[in-house]
């Protein structure tokens, strides 16, 4: 918990030294100055917003002994935000992406008769993932900058959950895997940064933002699913042995909504 | 399954079609409408038609109130409908209760999380659009909404779904802003096909005290000479 808490501390510091250098400029002759440079006065926020954005992401699949690389992807970002303290935004967001993997190897576990773990490895398996993140963050305005119509770049610290699940092609019958399975579902605690520069934020343009992240997931578990008639079953339960994650970094280009 | 879609769809452009000879009798008798904007000496200033959304201020506790009914009702009804299959094989009072208290993310596919949801909260969005609220508003109901129908009526069948409860009204707002820009672009034209489909994408524009209107914007050009008068207090 003291970790996850951490990053949270030093950003809402960092949130305070940004408020403290428009402070730092109060004078009379810099008045005008100062109301251009006010954040919380722009079209950006003023209080709550709704971005949205799209791009492409790059992803890697990762186990102890493994590393699979996606062809890269698109994705979509959506964020809610309330921007308080003249310097801090708290976000609820989602970042929902997609990716191509192809010769993707995986690991699974079977349990023997005596208990003991045996691996037993799949390889060359094409697979389209689709992956969900849900989170929420806190974003702070980079200090020491001079913001400008250009220049507005801000950091954001996030934490949540996740899902990611892979469709796998050329699965053949003797696989171990379960033959009735169409899909596999894997789940788990992420944790990530962005940054990014708002563009527009002072003029009567349309204001739009780039923003660079990248997340980490920690996968718990992963199951086996399989369309139901109605609803899908879940074939098969396996915990994450073998320290299987998920990393992205993602390029995106969006806009304020309103 | 697919021909109640298709008699939906059939049933849109009928109340399109039968809407779109209903604006274009009222087109005789409004007077925003048919009147070209005139100057002193008689020359006309040429106008053109804007259909917009007008945003209520107001709206009491009692109208909020009655919006949630009206959404909630339509959502029971729609489920008890639509389905009535799922209900008989997997629903119970027993789940309707106790799954209440087990929200999780569900595994269903994309074609169901991103598509179905993101189409039923462009509709929540629209309705509350409809009903006079801003885009934020809009987007608040909606979400609350939806929460209700998560712990409240899907509940019979399967636990609240986390992905549903952000996603139907997020990405439905997306969409429904998208469509309702879209729709009031094409009522703002002149062509018959156009106001068909603008009614398609945004079907609560047809309906009665609709928070739409469409009027009139004189065009004005450099090259025209006006007056202004103004008071300030």
């Amino acid at each position: 918990m003291k970790y996850t808490l951490l990053p949270l501390i030093i950003i809402l510091l960092l949130g305070g030294s940004a408020t403290a250098v428009e402070t730092e400029s109060d004078k009379p002759s810099d008045s005008q100055a100062i109301a251009d440079n006010n954040y919380a006065a722009t079209k950006w926020h003023p209080k709550h917003y709704f971005a949205i954005g799209t791009g492409l992401s790059a992803l890697a699949s990762i186990t102890h002994s493994e590393e699979n690389k996606s062809i890269a992807g698109i994705h979509f970002y959506t964020a809610l935000g309330y921007w308080v303290f003249d310097a801090v935004g708290l976000e609820l967001g989602a970042i929902i992406s997609f990716g191509y993997f192809h010769d993707v190897t995986i690991t699974q576990y079977i349990e023997e008769t005596d208990g003991s773990l045996t691996p037993h490895t799949l390889e060359d398996f094409h697979s389209l993932m689709w992956d969900s993140s849900f989170f929420w963050g806190v974003m702070v305005r980079l200090p020491f900058t001079r913001r400008t119509d250009t220049i507005n770049l801000y950091l954001k610290l996030f934490q949540g959950y996740g899902t990611s699940v892979y469709w796998l092609f050329d699965k053949e019958e003797e696989d171990v895997l379960n033959k009735e399975a169409t899909r596999f579902f894997s789940e788990g605690v992420l944790f990530g940064f962005s940054i990014g520069n708002i563009f527009n934020a002072f003029n009567e343009k349309t204001t739009w933002f780039l923003q660079l992240s990248v997340h980490f997931k920690m996968y718990q578990e992963s199951l086996a699913i399989k369309d139901g008639e109605v609803l899908p079953e879940t074939l098969s339960k396996i915990e994450n042995r073998n320290n299987a994650h998920l990393i992205q970094i993602s390029l995106t280009a969006g806009i304020r909504l309103y | 399954m697919n021909k109640k879609i298709s008699i939906f769809i059939i049933s849109l452009l009928m109340i399109g079609a039968a809407a779109e000879s209903l604006i274009s009798a009222e087109k005789e008798v409004t007077p925003l409408e048919s009147k070209k904007f005139s100057d002193s000496s008689s020359s006309e200033i040429p106008s053109r038609k804007v259909f917009r959304h007008v945003i209520r201020t107001d709206i009491s506790t009692g109208d909020n109130i009655l919006n949630l009914s009206i959404a909630y009702s339509v959502l029971w009804a729609y489920y008890l409908g639509f389905q009535w299959e799922t209900i008989q094989e997997h629903g119970s009072f027993k789940n309707w209760y106790s799954n209440m208290y087990q929200p999780h993310f569900d595994h269903d596919s994309y074609n169901y999380n991103l598509i179905m949801h993101s189409l039923a909260g462009n509709y929540y969005y629209l309705f509350y659009r409809y009903r006079g609220h801003t885009k934020g508003g809009a987007l608040l109901w909606s979400a609350v909404t939806q929460i209700l129908f998560e712990f409240t009526v899907e509940t019979i069948t399967e636990p609240p779904s986390f992905q549903d409860i952000y996603q139907t009204p997020i990405l439905g707002a997306v969409l429904g802003i998208s469509l309702e820009y879209l729709s009031c672009k094409l009522l703002s034209t002149n062509y018959t096909a156009a106001h068909i489909l603008g009614y398609i994408l945004n079907p609560f524009a047809l309906f009665p005290f609709a928070s739409y209107e469409s009027v009139s914007i004189p065009v004005v050009t450099t090259d025209t000479i006006g007056y202004r008068l103004t008071f300030r207090f």
